[in-house]
């Protein structure tokens, strides 16, 4: 079954004729921008592919309410951006109810027209955008994330820059733009302050050693195009690297390469000096420990400790070593109350964080987290990468797959960008977000501080962070 | 599967799903009837140039070739010591290469060496022909095609094509989860054959519950897409029969009477 035929399941079951349905199809895959995809098999696309595919099988079917469980967490930026803008497009143009379910809230206090908070099963706030997000206090009790446009305006708001607390980035930068810079000179350098934080993560120089070294890489699945071209690239130790670009740019591709589990078509590559061509997976996985993009997809025991216990016992490491590093583990991802329970049960952070343990319990040099964040809430988000920066900090090399440009400045020092099997970009997080061109071509964008900075005429264009905004602004206005 | 559909701009891909299905019967029918390895081995070779115009990518099917080669050798060697060559109307079978025993005892029969390798062709041509019709054939164009058959109800349709979507995804969990084993450490390639099939139990459990749940998945999403919302379904995509199809199809009919005619005057047997 194609993509076509996917899209056009739900308007057939609803007994309209072939030509409607395939209007259908087509106004809902050219709505969407998958019209290169229609030909191909949901099974085989990426996983942003087919949450665009299957969002527009329901769009296909025009109901009259649209329950989106968490539409986006799978896609990059602009496919976010996209997917919200169609969204708000289906409900102005043609009526449809909304309902999101949505952890991100930077995305809810542009489009929602109500909020409505849960915790515990019981409805813990709701009300208009304005009414809720004015209770940050109550938010932070629950562990959401606040957007960066409010943390902002509240911090600008206690100084009495402004008077109230404004919800998002377009406002933000009207409000700042409105301010004068003390004087013209200021405005046309980046502050000295900008200039010291060249980088994100905790600010330790990684070393100098290369660890993974990647020559003239290319793989094609189908034979007919490159999905990775020619890439090169150095991983030193002690790097905590993030991988990022649109879907389907080739970034789990390359991941794959490093472990071995894909076999390039051409090309090499080396881990601690030696080629792993004529290496096996289980071979390399002393060395390279990757985390699956789906923790479903890794995990395989009855229980939590049998997971943890299942690449050491295969490594031969000893059962004195493995008791010793499977109770650290256990209380390192905090599930040590669970080590007798089936994997299934958890929850899909606690699922998440099994499948890091059982990585993690095997020591590998390096280790490579496809999606960490992926589909979990602002407070397991930060656990997972208070974990990963924990390993950074014993070091260990960390590669992440993300689409979460936030946690990439909070915790990466450096950024791969990839684009349609290229390697685009390579440098700290300032560097790339500064290189607004380049990020577009890859469908990414920065973090709404970011963009709410490159958009105030005299701020700096490579501020990352909240703190770092609002420090620089404060020595520019006064 | 052992090759997947692959829309591809090709004289195969653009001929009728109707069409191809008769061809890869009348290759299926040749394949009972001959027992002559010429005749196999040029309907072999006519396969080889149809999947070559329909750009059949030979790299996925090479693995499957591959692992049936000592089978098939096998069959050969087992067929030229044992075949009954009273079976046989040609000459060949009075032709006998050496004796394995002294006196003349297990000979090695030139009959039953060509009567097995057109045994083994015959796997050959109907493994080829059908991996092409997968590859050239959408599976909704098969789902269509058999909802078009006034027996087929609408349950039917749907536990094939249901059944059709599964096998996908079944496979990619399989490889996930030994790719998981694979980064845990475990060798899989390694070992003896009952070693290396002990090293797969584990992934059993995981595989039927991870199969459970997605099934439930499907059910709920096929569900929340309107299945069973109208008891006719009225989307039943315009099957293309041009002329030349339609030419071919006559072709291929008179092809089967004639090879089956054939048969019966003794062509394509040994």
């Amino acid at each position: 079954m194609t993509v076509e035929e996917d899209l056009a399941f739900g308007p057939a079951n609803l007994g309209l004729s072939y030509e409607e349905v395939m209007r259908r199809v087509e106004r809902s895959y050219t709505d969407l921008k998958i019209s290169e995809l229609k030909d191909r098999k949901p099974f085989e696309l990426s996983g942003g592919q087919k949450q665009s595919v299957s969002i527009g099988g329901v769009y296909a079917m025009l109901p009259k309410i649209i329950v989106f469980d968490e539409p986006t967490s799978m896609l990059d930026p602009i496919g976010k951006e996209r997917v919200f803008s169609i969204v708000k497009d289906i409900n102005k143009q043609y009526g449809i109810t909304i309902v999101l379910v949505e952890h991100e809230m930077s995305e809810i206090v542009k489009h929602a027209d109500k909020v409505i908070v849960m915790n515990k099963g019981q409805v813990y706030l709701q009300g208009s955008v304005e009414e809720v997000f004015s209770q940050v206090g109550k938010l932070q009790e629950l562990g959401l994330e606040i957007p960066q446009s409010i943390e902002l305006s509240m911090r600008l708001k206690e100084d009495h820059y402004i008077d109230k607390v404004l919800l998002t980035p377009a406002q933000v930068i009207e409000a700042c733009s409105g301010f004068q810079p003390k004087t013209p000179a200021a405005a046309a350098a980046p502050a000295p302050a900008v200039k010291q934080a060249a980088a994100a993560g905790d600010g330790r120089e990684p070393m100098r050693e290369p660890i993974i070294e990647v020559s003239h890489l290319r793989h094609s699945y189908l034979g007919d195009h490159d999905d990775l071209k020619d890439v090169n690239l150095t991983i030193n130790k002690g790097e905590f690297v993030a991988i990022i670009g649109q879907n389907g740019a080739g970034k789990t591709t390359l991941a794959r390469h490093i472990i071995g589990l894909l076999k390039p078509d051409a090309g090499a590559i080396t881990v601690n000096g030696r080629a792993i061509a004529d290496r096996s997976v289980a071979e390399l996985s002393r060395e390279v420990g990757y985390v699956f993009q789906n923790p479903d997809e890794q995990i395989f025991t009855d229980s939590v400790e049998d997971e943890l216990r299942f690449g050491p016992r295969n490594l031969n490491k000893g059962s004195e070593y493995t008791d010793g590093i499977v109770e650290e583990v256990l209380q390192d991802i905090g599930l040590h109350k669970y080590r007798e329970v089936w994997p299934k049960y958890l929850s899909k952070g606690e699922r998440q964080r099994l499948a890091m343990g059982s990585i993690i319990t095997m020591e590998p040099d390096v280790v490579i987290v496809d999606e960490p964040t992926t589909g979990q809430d602002w407070r397991e988000t930060l656990w997972i990468m208070d974990l990963l920066r924990k390993l950074n900090q014993k070091g260990k090399t960390i590669i992440i797959i993300t689409h979460n440009m936030e946690i990439v400045t909070r915790y990466c020092n450096r950024v791969l960008v990839m684009s349609q099997g290229e390697l685009i970009l390579d440098g700290t997080p300032k560097e790339i977000f500064t290189r607004r061109d380049k990020l577009k071509e890859a469908y990414l964008r920065p973090t709404d501080i970011t963009y709410i900075a490159q958009n105030i005429a005299f701020m700096p264009d490579d501020i990352i962070s909240v703190d770092e905004f609002y420090q620089v602004f404060r020595e520019m206005v006064g | 599967m052992l090759v997947d559909y692959r829309k591809r701009d090709t004289y195969l891909h653009k001929t009728s799903p109707k069409v191809l299905l008769l061809g890869t019967l009348l290759v299926i029918v040749a394949s009972i009837l001959w027992t002559h390895p010429l005749y196999c081995g040029v309907m072999l070779g006519l396969l080889v140039i149809l999947g070559k115009v329909a750009k059949f990518p030979w790299s996925q099917i090479k693995w499957f070739f591959k692992i049936i080669i000592i089978p098939v050798i096998f069959i050969m060697i087992i067929q030229a010591f044992s075949l009954d060559t009273s079976l046989l109307h040609s000459h060949y079978k009075e032709v006998i290469l050496f004796y394995l025993l002294p006196g003349e005892r297990l000979g090695f029969n030139l009959g039953g060496l060509l009567y097995g390798l057109a045994a083994s062709m015959k796997i050959y041509m109907v493994v080829l022909a059908v991996a092409i019709l997968g590859y050239t054939v959408s599976p909704s164009d098969f789902i269509q095609m058999i909802s078009r058959l006034r027996f087929a109800s609408r349950q039917f349709v749907f536990i094939f094509s249901t059944a059709w979507r599964f096998i996908p995804i079944i496979q990619k969990q399989i490889r996930h989860l030994l790719d998981a084993q694979k980064t845990r450490g475990m060798e899989l390639d390694k070992g003896k054959l009952i070693e290396r099939v002990r090293k797969l139990i584990p992934i059993v459990t995981p595989l039927l519950s991870n199969s459970l749940e997605t099934g439930d998945q499907i059910a709920l999403s096929m569900e929340a897409r309107a299945f069973g919302a109208k008891t006719k379904n009225k989307f039943i995509k315009p099957m293309q029969y041009s002329l030349r199809d339609r030419l071919t199809n006559y072709l291929l009919l008179v092809a089967l009477v004639l090879l089956i005619y054939a048969y019966t005057l003794g062509y394509g047997v040994l």
